[in-house]
């Protein structure tokens, strides 16, 4: 009698369960890749920008450690030229060509080449300023809906709980900053909610969080929330200063190029 | 005394430089569109070898007592860019334990350039810095600057004309140096280091993970060199090169193995070499907890052979011995013990076979670092540790260095023992 409740309650849950897994399936057949290109157009309007950021990072009692400032150009076909221009850092360089990279000490007229691991220095790494196309390096699946917090948009206090699509990605290429992501899009704008940002070693890294202009209509995200969780538990706020499209020459592309001064204007 | 000395010693440096800082900062500031510069203050000192040869021959010269040396330097370095001109400028105080005092400005750097495409062209005082290397750069052959210094400082450029090509992933430089200057020679007769005209080229390739160099050379005095260097990204956190060079010929300084222990002027000529090579071969590793380790050798074919050392040491070693037969020339043999110092800066490295590793590790704003240089030839050493912080504006840095080793090697016969430092760097 009782393997026979037992029975019966096992089918009860599970014929509900199937139908729902059927239903998912089929929402999961949505594109990941048009899910990714509409998140990214949220960071980036264009293949090519020039994108303004400021880094601040704040240790666990929420007193500020540091604030840095980088000038971005965002290339198409994974290549980033990042000029470092806060008092401190002011000179430094890095040139990302899909996977290689060097760097452009101030002391120096010589560029290093560096490996993907000296690129992860830092508390924001490169890779979070300058990999921004998530459609290029990344491939996965829709893993689920379900509710999220969403965190306040620029001028409100309050976070959101909204329903969002939670996805599972993989690095398509070695030298991306993360190796695996578990995102979260918003279900209606697909805007990017938060992230799960793991590095090759498997190890989760950073939690993300996105802080868009407007609630109800988001348009671009303001700020990136970064937390981390390997060592030092700081919390870095990435915040978007300027973005506009912009192409810049070949030879600024050249590793020995960094040794010139290119003109912002 | 010593701390009556010291505080003299920064207040000296502040009057010296302060001044000349903020009107120069000013000045920057309110005429370029991109300025930007750091002030530094930098606290040194060395603690002097009692069994160099040079330390006993001070002793034996002026009778004198072993001190410390305390060096104090405050100094404004400026950069600023306008319209195709960029600058560096250098202004600087140094003051000694002893009171005396200097005060020196310079330019770095002076330079206009041309074009915005593929070609360009630059012209005037220029910093250059090529090849792969850390520890030694055989091919660095227009700047030629000193390598491990305790404190990154910029070099001081070269007068030139500068043609470049750039593409996506090629770049050539040609580099007309001193073009107005002809060659100069320092005090042992050998030409002073990158302070001759010549003809420098460089051809840079990527190829995927690789970076290929070639370099070429043609000095007035010098002759002909030429050099290969690449580097390559094996993995994720492996980094490899490697540089050599092959020079047609290299002045040394040599001494005639029978040269008397007294001599009228220098016991040293210079002798050229010919078909040298250089050689570095070198790895950097790195992981996610931030670690960070260099790994070099290298090979200095210019260098003074292990012999040559062998017959320094027992010279040295003699004219010691001579010192209490010979009383009432005393003065003649320490002035021949000085004169043996010239072998210590006759080439960029000491020995010919040379071995060096780095280990540092970025923890946030910090970063501790330790390195090693040893000379096999003689088990001679040279270790550093050092701490520095990093906040938005101000760098600190103090760090001591020790030279040592085998007794009877090279290293350990330096005019030094060890050398602290403390320094403050304010970025604007």
């Amino acid at each position: 009698m009782k393997k026979l409740l037992t029975d019966r309650l096992k089918i009860t849950l599970f014929v509900p369960l199937l139908t729902s897994a059927t239903l998912s399936t089929a929402a999961m057949a949505e594109d990941v890749s048009a899910l990714l290109k509409a998140a990214d157009q949220f960071r980036l309007a264009s293949d090519e920008m020039q994108v303004e950021t400021q880094i601040s990072t704040y240790n666990r009692d929420g007193s500020k450690e540091k604030e840095r400032r980088y000038m971005v150009f965002s290339q198409k076909t994974h290549q980033s030229l990042v000029l470092m221009q806060s008092p401190a850092e002011a000179g430094q360089k890095v040139l990302m060509l899909g996977d290689d990279f060097w760097m452009l000490m101030p002391g120096s007229q010589r560029p290093l080449r560096i490996t993907p691991m000296q690129k992860l220095l830092g508390d924001a790494s490169i890779g979070d300023i300058a990999t921004m196309s998530w459609s290029q390096d990344y491939a996965g699946k829709l893993v689920a809906e379900e509710p999220c917090e969403a965190p306040a948009a620029v001028g409100q206090t309050q976070a959101q709980t909204q329903t969002c699509l939670r996805l599972s990605l993989d690095a398509t290429r070695k030298s991306a900053a993360y190796q695996h992501i578990d995102l979260w899009l918003g279900k209606a704008k697909h805007e990017p909610i938060k992230a799960d940002l793991y590095v090759q070693s498997e190890k989760l890294a950073k939690r993300a969080s996105f802080v868009m202009d407007k609630t109800q209509v988001p348009a671009v995200v303001s700020e990136m929330v970064l937390l981390d969780q390997l060592s030092s538990h700081k919390e870095t706020r990435v915040r978007y200063l300027s973005r506009k499209p912009r192409s810049i020459p070949e030879q600024w592309l050249n590793p020995m190029f960094l040794a010139k001064n290119p003109s912002l204007e | 005394m010593k701390m009556f000395k010291k505080t003299a010693l920064v207040a000296r440096l502040a009057l010296l430089t302060v001044v000349l800082t903020s009107l120069l900062t000013a000045q920057v500031a309110a005429q370029t569109s991109n300025g930007s510069g750091q002030v530094r203050a930098l606290l040194s000192q060395q603690s002097v070898n009692p069994a160099s040869p040079q330390t006993q021959a001070s002793q034996l010269r002026a009778d004198q007592e072993l001190e410390s040396v305390q060096l104090g330097v405050l100094e404004a370095e400026l950069h600023f860019g306008i319209k195709g001109i960029n600058a560096i400028a250098t202004v600087q105080g140094q003051s000694d334990g002893s009171g005396n005092t200097r005060s020196d400005i310079w330019l770095n750097e002076l330079v206009a350039a041309w074009g915005q495409g593929a070609w360009q062209l630059s012209a005037g005082k220029k910093i250059v810095e090529w090849d792969v290397g850390y520890g030694f750069r055989p091919n660095d052959v227009v700047q030629q600057e000193k390598r491990r210094s305790l404190i990154t400082v910029s070099a001081i450029g070269r007068p030139l004309l500068m043609a470049e090509y750039f593409d996506a992933t090629l770049a050539a430089s040609l580099v007309w140096v001193n073009p107005a200057t002809s060659s100069s020679r320092n005090a042992s007769g050998l030409l002073e280091k990158g302070e001759e005209q010549a003809l420098a080229g460089r051809a840079y390739y990527r190829v995927g993970t690789v970076d290929l160099h070639g370099f070429a050379r043609y000095g007035v005095d010098s002759g002909a060199s030429a050099g290969a260097a690449v580097a390559w990204v094996a993995s994720d956190a492996l980094e490899l090169h490697a540089s050599s060079r092959y020079l047609r010929h290299s002045e040394s300084l040599s001494m005639a193995a029978q040269t008397p222990l007294l001599v009228r002027g220098s016991a040293w000529h210079t002798e050229l070499q010919n078909n040298l090579t250089q050689t570095l071969v070198g790895l950097s590793w790195s992981n996610e907890d931030q670690h960070n380790l260099i790994l070099e050798a290298w090979w200095d074919g210019s260098a003074a052979s292990p012999q040559q050392w062998r017959d320094w040491s027992t010279r040295n070693q003699n004219l010691l011995a001579a010192v209490p037969k010979l009383v009432g020339l005393a003065p003649a043999l320490a002035g021949s013990l000085m004169g043996q110092n010239q072998l210590l800066s006759s080439s960029a490295n000491l020995h010919r076979q040379n071995m060096f590793a780095r280990w540092s590790w970025q923890s946030g704003a910090w970063q501790p670092a330790v390195d090693v240089l040893w000379t096999p030839a003689d088990n001679g050493v040279v270790s550093s540790a050092s701490l520095a912080w990093q906040g938005d504006q101000l760098r600190v840095d103090a760090g001591v260095r020790w030279y040592g080793g085998a007794s009877d090697s090279v290293l350990a016969s330096l005019p030094v023992r060890k050398l602290a430092y403390l320094s403050m760097t304010w970025a604007f």
